[in-house]
């Protein structure tokens, strides 16, 4: 039986600029059901529409057509539902004159969820109880990112929507906000949204994912569903141009230095190995391979910029100021 | 839930010290300044200790009304404009409002804010009130003259008098407080609503001018159109509470005109609820994308 649903986008779109010929349609008929107690990856290029998506569910733009529910309620009219979500979007944004401890007094006491002792908690959970009395304009990135999640976390929300959670953290902060994330998830049954340029660490910490581009939605699903619909074998063998030459025209293969990399299932493999015997190549190591998320969303984006008709598809894929942190 | 509303705002806008200092506090401190130096002149000047410069000197009544006459001016505006195109605009030019509007409907915040700007402008001239009557008292006693009556006629008529001054510099903040909003609403940045805010007070004040002008060079008379403004209606209405006579608008060479009580009070209230109106419905179906 399915879980409870957090959040649904019902033909969700949004356009910019009201001439015809001027109009940019931000997000486009977006239709997507994510079930509570889970990490949901919303990945896509820069412009493709994710913080626009997010700004939507957040009642921070109306949205030109379309519907959103969170936790089963429509949010446009009645935004109540809206104090079970907490958000952290494009980065923290705070007052500068004021200390990281203070930010988060008037953020609570405004939004009519005030409990010091909530807040001192949450400034030690994030690593910042010693900075905490220190102006915000003195924060390091990694720090305003804290604090942003900290701001996030402030009513208990049952949904956290994270726009980059991870950007500007040092590898030990990034894999501290993983296992608090996933904390939050197991321990605490709450549902976490997530928009991130760091597919690994999306990999690492998602349930399931969206794909993002240009407004549409391209792909959906469990990471390794997605991921294995095109199952690989990495095959180290000698020489490498002779056995790329015997597979051609049976499968999909490419020389990658000493190694080739076939496009098979896990039942193809013997046949494939057969046939390298055969045509008298040594193989020394098989090396059965899953497609990484990252080399998947840079092939879904590249499909769908070649489909549009886009004349530069890497330019797409240079605006994705992807980081690996592997 | 009223009270951490307005406490939060008020900590918010109270943390900003440079700005709070300039537009809020520097009114009482400037009091206390006065007041120093005229003590520090009396102490060192045996002329000034004369009984007689006691004369002239306002009466505790007086010195605690005739404070709000300062600040019921173009000037005493201009810096209510810029405290509240600051405290509006701010929210825009730091991104903050993201972490509000999920949470809080957007009339309740935006009038929190107007709320909270005019209690800050309240407290802040009450307590530049009080330092002048405080220093005008303390004259008095170094001079060993009166400080006036205080019998209960005296009080009543005190009281009814500060009533209205704190009335109409509080409308005054709203309306400049409106004027601010909408601009920021606009420009969403700091310094352009803040100098949007001062031309559109600066051309409220000189359109008087302005008409005069055009009735001298095109005989056109517009100017009836001056007794709809605000700073001629908020004149007005002083005038007519402390004197029971309107403030006349014209000279010889073009006919008087003048407004009643009731009808500067309907003016007045026309322009807050159209100035109140259309922040609240450009705010309410506004994008914010910082």
């Amino acid at each position: 039986m399915p879980g409870p649903v957090a959040i649904r986008l019902e033909n969700l779109t949004k356009t910019f600029g009201r001439r015809e010929k001027k109009r940019i349609v931000a997000v486009n008929n977006v239709n997507l059901d994510i079930d509570a107690g889970q990490v949901y990856g919303f990945l896509g290029p820069n412009g493709a529409g994710k913080t626009t998506t997010i700004r939507m569910m957040l009642s921070l733009m109306r949205p030109t057509a379309g519907q959103i529910y969170i936790f089963d309620k429509p949010i446009r009219g009645d935004s109540a539902v809206l104090r079970r979500v907490g958000a952290a979007v494009e980065g923290a944004a705070f007052y500068p004159y004021l200390s990281g401890c203070r930010n988060l007094e008037v953020i609570a006491r405004i939004n009519g969820y005030y409990d010091a002792e909530r807040v001192d908690r949450l400034l030690r959970q994030v690593g910042l109880d010693t900075r905490a009395r220190q102006r915000f304009r003195g924060y390091s990135l990694g720090m305003k990112q804290r604090l942003g999640l900290a701001a996030a976390l402030l009513n208990d929300p049952d949904l956290l929507i994270m726009d980059e959670p991870t950007n500007g953290l040092d590898p030990a902060g990034i894999q501290e906000m993983r296992h608090f994330l996933r904390e939050l998830i197991e321990q605490h049954g709450k549902t976490v949204f997530l928009s991130s340029h760091l597919l690994n660490e999306v990999e690492q910490m998602c349930d399931r994912v969206a794909i993002i581009h240009r407004g549409q939605i391209l792909r959906e699903g469990r990471i390794a569903d997605l991921t294995q619909a095109q199952p690989r074998v990495k095959i180290e063998a000698a020489p490498v141009d002779q056995a790329t030459a015997a597979l051609e025209g049976h499968y999909t293969a490419s020389a990658n230095g000493g190694t080739i990399t076939v496009d098979a299932a896990r039942e193809e493999i013997p046949a494939v190995l057969r046939r390298l015997i055969e045509h008298g190549i040594e193989v020394y190591e098989v090396t059965p391979q899953r497609e990484s998320l990252e080399s998947f969303f840079l092939k879904v984006t590249a499909q769908a910029a070649a489909a549009s008709g886009d004349a530069t598809p890497q330019a797409d894929h240079a605006g994705l100021e992807m980081t690996s942190v592997r | 839930m009223f009270a951490n509303l307005f406490a939060g705002e008020w900590k918010k806008i109270a943390g900003n010290r440079g700005m709070t200092t300039l537009f809020v506090w520097s009114a009482p401190i400037a009091a206390v300044i006065f007041f120093a130096f005229v003590f520090l002149v009396i102490a060192l000047s045996p002329g000034a200790r004369d009984p007689s410069s006691a004369q002239g000197l306002p009466t505790w009544d007086q010195a605690l009304t005739d404070t709000w006459l300062l600040l019921n001016n173009p000037f005493g505006r201009y810096v209510i404009a810029g405290f509240a195109a600051i405290v509006f605009a701010g929210e825009y030019q730091f991104g903050t409002w993201k972490n509000f509007v999920p949470h809080r409907r957007r009339t309740t915040l935006l009038l929190n804010k107007f709320i909270v700007i005019a209690a800050f402008m309240m407290f802040a001239w009450t307590l530049m009130a009080v330092i002048v009557c405080l220093g005008f008292g303390l004259m008095h006693l170094i001079y060993g003259a009166s400080y006036g009556s205080f019998d209960g006629e005296t009080v009543r008529r005190f009281a009814g008098e500060y009533l209205l001054n704190m009335s109409v510099t509080g409308t005054a903040t709203l309306i400049a407080a409106g004027y601010a909003a909408l601009a920021a609403m606009i420009t969403r940045s700091i310094l352009s609503s803040f100098f949007i805010t001062i031309i559109i007070t600066i051309v409220e004040d000189a359109l008087l001018l302005v008409l005069f002008i055009l009735y001298g060079l095109l005989d056109l008379n517009l100017l009836r159109l001056y007794v709809y403004t605000p700073s001629f209606n908020l004149i007005n209405i002083t005038s007519w509470i402390t004197n029971d006579t309107p403030t006349p608008v014209g000279d010889d060479m073009i006919p008087s005109t003048t407004l009643s009580l009731e009808a500067s009070i309907a003016i007045i209230a026309a322009w807050i609820v159209v100035i109140l109106g259309l922040t609240l419905w450009r705010f309410n179906r506004q994008d914010i994308t910082t």
